[in-house]
């Protein structure tokens, strides 16, 4: 086959791939799920600021009921509570002994329906590194029934984390639309919400090595998986844009792959929303992983919405 | 006619006779590699100029090495406005607009088969007349093919049609085809001027294209449909929703708005006293800026490959045309039709046309542009001739398999992705008919406009 020829097979397959991409049958816009409470969780560490900003942010949008509580040992001292907290909130008196107990005991008290808590939660990251989430996150991820934004660094110039969230999925997802669901309740108006389709190089390899386990023959590129995502989550996206055009704010397609672009970084903290949402299949070990890894590399906030 | 008066001619001229022989040779071989594609036709192209700039320089032709770069500095704007529009058809096209009006115009059908061969002949002219014939038969050819599978109509018909119909919407735009800008460009024919005089004829064109296209599939497609079948294929095809294809609608409006604005910058430009080169520059710059995603993709997708095809096509008729062959050509053209119009006009028109369906255009429309340069020199009016050359060159390429890009790529795409052949005789027999009436027509046409003096003067 010449070049010229290669070049056509190429365009064509590509464009081929996108007007296929258009089959999407009948699409709604999707209904946010807005917070109606919102239970605070403080440790006494330098995240407490940007948790009680968020926290009063959220309420002054949604008008939701907001309580707070601080389930650390008693000879830890209380934190100091911020920005007029217990104007706008009920505080909570932890109930169990440990942390993570008194904050799932809380949200079914409360019947709250977002948790904001610092990570790592009760330490510092002098003690445990920037490689831990710490073992409250960890139960959340594995027990929580509602979603939760684990706020991971501390933030002195908070800036409104709603004006710009990013939903982020790098595989077929079954947590994909509750997720999508809260990342376009919590995005503002005249904000803007990402949906970042990313191809993440350790799943590229593993499927590049399957497939050439069963097939020698056969190859599969970068742009062969970011199409592939790009299909799965074509209903979605345009689910997305009629909900951009519902609820005003503006919203993106982005498909990328770790090779080219990687997403998030620690030490680079503009290049990034402020908000990231991602869907958590609790029963799947890959997708705790990634949920672990995300909060960890974040240099934001990260909502978590799961599925069991 | 004999060789005695062309030896005559020559006396005088700046190369003796067996001295053009040879460098027309090494031309028409290079078409001929062109042609039959045993090598790349980019490095044909540069083969031959390689070849003609050492023999120019070892047989005194070009009194030094410098004179290359005086006769392609006359060609820079075309390498401009190539360059321009090829990023700003990249950066347009990764926005996702032109696939977002092909499935609008595709869902306003209804998927009724008689509507949707209308509407995709008519978007093949538009997308053609905007995108030039590569890139807007890519995006045809693939929205054919996936609306057929999803429709189960058979592909043939349409592609087939969007092939021919391509050339026509070739023809609308001083942007919209190769042969139209090396010509508007070398020339200076305003791009007002071809929304006037060649535009017409290119919807002309393309009615006869779609008449006798309906005629050929009259039995390929379901033109009459039940209510019950109409109801089921809208519903299909309601299923396809433009906005999938959208990755952010504010860069699919920007990029609307510059490629409006460049458009009108075309049109503009003879009156703001810059060149179509400038505001194809400034247009796809624009598009970098405002709607860019990746300025390094964007820029490698400019065709290069037909930039160094031109390259060297440049360097060959510019040696050939220092050996003052093209002129005793001109002359002989001249000495043939006595000088008038009304002969000159079909001579050319036919000549452009049957060699464009053999040879690539390109080098067609560059071979003839000094022919008839040379020929405006004189007291015929040069402007008729010019348009003869506009719409038989690509017009030319419906009458064979090979004739047009648009129907290689339509053959490629159907043997490819449905199995299915179309030998040179069926091709002809419906492209061939549709080349021959439609070069009819041309020629009437621009006589008519001719004799009733309604073919602008080139400012």
């Amino acid at each position: 086959m010449s070049e010229p020829q290669r070049q056509v097979d190429a365009d064509l397959a590509n464009s081929m791939d996108l007007f296929q991409r258009a089959d999407v049958g009948d699409v709604t816009a999707i209904e946010p799920v807005r917070p109606s409470q919102l239970l605070i969780a403080l440790d006494g560490s330098a995240q407490d600021i940007a948790a009680v900003q968020l926290g009063k942010q959220l309420r002054e949008r949604f008008q939701c009921r907001v309580a707070h509580l601080s389930p650390i040992p008693a000879d830890v001292p209380k934190p100091r509570v911020t920005d007029g907290l217990e104007e706008f909130s009920t505080a909570i008196e932890p109930t169990a002994e440990t942390s993570y107990d008194s904050i799932l005991a809380a949200t079914d008290a409360t019947e709250a329906d977002l948790v904001i808590v610092p990570c790592p939660f009760g330490r510092d990251f002098k003690s445990i590194g920037e490689d831990s989430t710490g073992t409250v996150v960890d139960v959340l991820i594995a027990r929580s029934s509602v979603p939760f934004i684990a706020v991971r660094k501390p933030v002195t110039n908070i800036e409104d984390p709603t004006q710009h969230v990013r939903l982020v999925l790098t595989g077929t997802n079954p947590a994909a639309d509750l997720a999508a669901r809260r990342a376009v309740s919590l995005v503002h108006s005249t904000g803007r919400l990402d949906l970042l389709l990313l191809v993440e190089e350790s799943f590229y390899q593993n499927f590049r090595q399957s497939l050439s386990a069963i097939d020698p023959d056969a190859k599969v590129s970068y742009e062969d998986l970011e199409h592939a995502l790009a299909r799965t989550y074509a209903r979605l996206h345009t689910s997305l844009h009629r909900t951009a055009d519902a609820m005003g704010f503006e919203y993106e397609l982005l498909i990328r792959n770790e090779r080219d672009e990687a997403p998030i970084t620690p030490g680079d903290p503009k290049t990034h929303p402020a908000l990231i949402v991602l869907g958590l299949e609790r029963r799947e070990h890959d997708s705790r992983s990634e949920i672990h890894d995300y909060i960890c590399r974040s240099p934001h906030s990260v909502l978590v919405a799961s599925t069991d | 006619m004999t060789i005695l008066p062309i030896l005559a001619a020559v006396e005088g001229t700046a190369a003796p006779m067996w001295v053009m022989i040879v460098f027309v040779a090494v031309m028409l071989g290079t078409y001929v590699g062109v042609a039959v594609e045993k090598f790349h036709k980019t490095v044909a192209a540069l083969s031959g100029a390689i070849v003609l700039v050492i023999l120019a320089l070892g047989l005194d032709v070009l009194p030094e090495y410098n004179a290359i770069y005086e006769i392609l500095a006359h060609d820079l704007n075309i390498f401009g406005v190539i360059i321009g529009t090829g990023i700003l058809v990249d950066v347009t096209g990764k926005s996702g607009l032109f696939h977002f009006l092909s499935i609008m115009i595709v869902r306003a059908t209804r998927g009724q088969a008689s509507l949707l061969f209308f509407a995709v002949c008519s978007l093949t002219f538009l997308l053609v007349a905007i995108l030039t014939i590569v890139p807007a038969m890519l995006i045809l050819s693939s929205l054919i093919l996936v609306i057929c599978r999803a429709l189960d109509y058979k592909a043939k018909p349409f592609l087939l049609s969007a092939a021919i119909c391509a050339n026509s919407g070739a023809i609308v735009t001083f942007a919209s085809g190769l042969p139209n800008i090396m010509i508007g460009t070398q020339a200076g024919i305003p791009y007002s001027q071809f929304l006037t005089v060649s535009a017409p004829y290119a919807f002309i064109s393309f009615l006869i294209a779609i008449g006798v296209m309906r005629w050929f599939f009259r039995g390929d497609l379901p033109w009459k449909q039940s209510d019950v079948e109409k109801a089921a294929i809208k519903q299909r095809i309601h299923q396809f929703d433009p906005w999938a294809l959208v990755e952010r609608k504010s860069v699919l409006i920007r990029s609307a708005t510059i490629l409006v604005l460049t458009v009108v910058g075309f049109a503009l430009a003879q009156q703001l006293g810059v060149g179509m080169d400038f505001v194809a520059i400034a247009g796809g710059t624009a598009a970098l800026l405002f709607a860019g995603k990746s300025v390094e993709d964007s820029i490698a997708k400019v065709n290069w490959t037909v930039i160094l095809f031109f390259l060297g096509l440049f360097v060959i008729i510019g040696c050939v045309k220092s050996t003052g062959a093209l002129n005793l050509l001109a002359e002989q053209v001249i000495a043939l039709s006595g000088g008038r119009v009304t002969a000159l006009v079909p001579l050319l028109t036919a000549f452009s046309a049957v060699s464009s369906a053999i040879v690539d255009n390109i080098p067609v429309a560059a071979t003839l542009i000094p022919v008839v340069d040379q020929i405006g020199q004189g007291p015929t009016p040069v402007e008729p001739l010019w348009w003869s050359v506009i719409l038989g060159s690509n017009l030319g390429g419906n009458g064979t398999p090979i004739g047009s890009i648009s129907c290689v790529i339509a053959l490629y795409t159907l043997k490819k992705e449905a199995d299915q052949s179309v030998g040179w005789g069926e091709f002809v027999k419906f492209g061939g008919t549709i080349m021959f009436v439609q070069v009819i027509g041309a020629i009437i046409y621009l006589l008519a406009l001719y004799s009733l003096g309604w073919i602008p003067e080139i400012p």
